[in-house]
């Protein structure tokens, strides 16, 4: 008889189901009994984005919080549609101008955008749980000019290969496109921004002491395209200019107030050697520890 | 149910905000409901069950049941409670072992049902038990709160630990020596953190209590998976283009090996172990996400050993993103949350471990601790 034992086990570097061609694809409208999440993430450098969305068939939409760049919403289908995974879904996609736009996020007051879309997409009939069914299905507003709408859903799943296979997204990233404003989403108003949450962290030496007035600074995570190898259009995603700047105090401890999401966090000193200097991070984040030693 | 039926589905997992991490377990269409339950009276006879749900009908809040599941294969039983958001749907209130009877309170009303967890070899065939319930008059006493001590090893970053074997240069390991103690003292801080809001109280080794208390060691070993530990076969191998990177190690385990998870947190002075060494990159090919800050070594150990701890108390592996994951490299990313999952059972099939979701097995860690820890 084998001996079965529960033990975390190492799956180093997982690769992704469509890799291994492990997943039945099934094309269907059906919900299914697995209980999953959407994420939507704004990967925007400088416009605000929010979802709307609902289960093929129902009437009305759900709409996300305004996300600032950088952010994210992460919620249950359960929560949400009242479903546990949807068969089909329905998308409404607009984005929002700053109206501060010379100010960095991070220090503008209230975050005012524009009382109308620069852009909004509708896309009606998505495939989701009803052909893969995909624990959070992820959908990420892109950087893109004003006025234009880009949008990647499902990457890195078996649902990206799916999708591929539709006409809308039959295009090099396999991402949705929209330009100007569909009529659909004509008396669409800006959502209140998403809640704060916070990023906490401390800059130490090795043996605990906290270092003050080390300068702290913020940026958010952005995305063009896919990676695509060619240096003349770089950067396909980074990270984007400082949108806050705070200093650690007599204990070594800063925070910064942002919706959760995906940021970089910096520290400098002239006199500080720090191991890492530069961290990326999925806020929110309780503490977040850098060690520092003077520089020799 | 046949075995075509047992791959139909395929599920996937994915997160993070960029490069997606996932994994392919089967679901088992065939149990995606309670209605398929059979019914048992609770007069204390025995019913056999063919499966793996009983249904105990409405009962109220404050009875006291005792519930004896029996079978050669039988090795957990649970108690679920019908679900408030979804019809069908049951969650886990209560366990234990199987083959001894146990005592339990109904903590809030409603349709109650016996769920038998089997041995993870067992064909579909052979998932048979003799299940009996019965009210009883003398309630059983359940704690307050569990105690957990946190111990750390010596040298627990550096014997091997996390120093890399390949490329690690004397500075690396005084590095990871200076570090010893503020990653000791983030650790236990995280635990606090995560579990705050629980009956799980989290001491670190100069604390003392009364009460009894289990123990999450961090020890500093490196352990290799042998063929037979619990592994998703549907998962691909890691990286053909790196095969000296596709070592199987163990991150963590309830003690005694094999334990796995004690049902009900029948045990209040269990164990368990992470191993640290397990997460140590190797050379400039086989990098770990784990150790390229404080903050991630303190996240990975942090959640790990929370993890671990949720299987002291009773917590299965859910297949959602969550604390009890069992993917570990979920635990280098972000601040996970013990949260409502549909609960995931690995099973021998064919002599390949596959791990199965029960979708009508919700595990949702507030509703457990309320049911299983006294209020006062
Ligand atoms: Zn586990």
């Amino acid at each position: 008889m084998t001996t079965r034992r529960c033990r975390l086990i190492c799956l180093l570097c997982l690769l992704a189901c469509v890799a291994s061609g492990c997943v039945e694809i099934v094309p269907g409208v059906g919900d299914s009994a697995i209980e999953t999440s959407f994420a939507f993430t704004n990967f925007s450098m400088a416009q605000y984005a929010q979802l709307s969305i609902r289960r093929t068939g129902d009437d009305a939409f759900v709409t996300t919080p305004l996300l600032p760049p950088g952010a994210t919403h992460r919620e249950r289908f359960l929560d949400a549609l009242g479903v546990g995974c949807p068969g089909q879904i329905d998308l409404r996609v607009a984005l929002f101008e700053r109206i501060n736009d010379e100010v960095p996020i991070g220090l503008d007051d209230g975050e005012a955008v524009g009382e109308v879309p620069s852009a909004g997409g509708e896309f009606l009939n998505l495939p989701a749980c009803g052909s893969v069914v995909v624990e959070t299905l992820t959908i990420v507003n892109w950087d893109a000019p004003v006025g234009e709408g880009v949008v990647k859903i499902g990457q890195g799943t078996p649902l990206e290969r799916v999708l591929r296979q539709l006409p809308d997204f039959d295009n090099r990233d396999g991402v949705w496109t929209f330009e100007g404003v569909d009529d659909a989403l004509g008396d669409v108003m800006p959502e209140p921004r998403a809640s704060a949450a916070q990023i906490n962290g401390r800059v130490i030496t090795a043996d605990g002491t906290g270092l003050s007035d080390v300068g702290v600074l913020l940026r958010t995570r952005f995305r063009v395209r896919l990676n695509d190898e060619d240096p003349s259009n770089d950067p396909d995603a980074g990270f984007s200019a400082p949108i806050a700047l705070t200093a650690t105090d007599a204990n070594g401890a800063f925070s910064f107030d942002r919706p959760a999401g995906g940021y970089r966090v910096e520290v400098f000193s002239d006199a500080l050697l720090f191991r890492p200097a530069i961290i990326d991070v999925e806020s929110p984040i309780d503490e977040l520890v850098i060690i520092a030693e003077p520089l020799p | 149910m046949t075995k075509n039926k047992l791959h139909a589905l395929i599920w996937c997992v994915v997160t993070g905000l960029a490069a997606s991490v996932q994994s392919c377990v089967p679901v088992n269409p065939e149990r995606d409901t309670l209605t398929a339950a059979v019914a048992i009276s609770l007069d204390g006879s025995e019913r056999t069950l063919a499966g793996n749900l009983a249904s105990l009908g409405m009962l109220e809040a404050g009875q006291g049941l005792r519930i004896d599941a029996r079978g050669d294969n039988a090795r957990r039983v649970l108690l679920l409670r019908e679900d408030d958001e979804r019809e069908g749907v049951g969650i886990m209130v209560d366990g234990a072992l199987a083959n001894q009877p146990f005592d339990t309170v109904i903590g809030s009303a409603g349709r109650h049902f016996v769920f038998v967890d089997y041995d993870g070899n067992t064909g579909l065939f052979a998932q048979t038990a003799t299940v009996s319930a019965s009210l009883v008059d003398e309630l059983p006493s359940r704690s307050v709160e569990q105690v957990v001590r946190v111990v750390f090893e010596n040298n627990f970053l550096t014997d091997p630990g996390l120093f890399d074997p390949v490329d690690g240069v004397d500075a690396d390991r005084a590095f990871l020596e200076s570090i010893e103690s503020v990653v000791r003292d983030e650790i236990v801080s995280s635990l606090r953190t995560i579990f705050a809001d629980t009956p799980i109280r989290i001491i670190s080794e100069n604390e003392g209590t009364d009460e009894p208390l289990s123990i999450l060691t961090y020890s500093p070993q490196r352990v290799i998976a042998d063929q037979n530990d619990v592994n998703d076969a549907a998962l691909p191998p890691a990286d053909p283009s790196r095969p000296e990177c596709q070592v199987r190690v163990i991150f963590g385990e309830v003690l005694p090996t094999g334990t796995e998870i004690d049902p009900g947190n029948r045990i209040p002075d269990d164990q368990a172990v992470v191993y640290v060494g397990s997460f140590q990159g190797r050379g400039a090919s086989c990098l770990s996400s784990a150790v390229t800050s404080v903050r991630s070594i303190v996240l990975t150990l942090s959640q790990t050993g929370a993890h671990e701890i949720g299987h002291l108390v009773g917590l299965y592996h859910v297949e959602q993103i969550d604390l009890m994951n069992r993917s570990a490299t979920l635990a280098f990313q972000r601040e996970l949350d013990f949260a409502r999952g549909q609960i995931q059972i690995d099973r021998l099939e064919n002599g390949e471990i596959r791990s199965e979701i029960f979708p009508a097995i919700v595990q949702d860690p507030a509703v457990y601790f309320e049911s299983i820890f006294s209020a006062e």
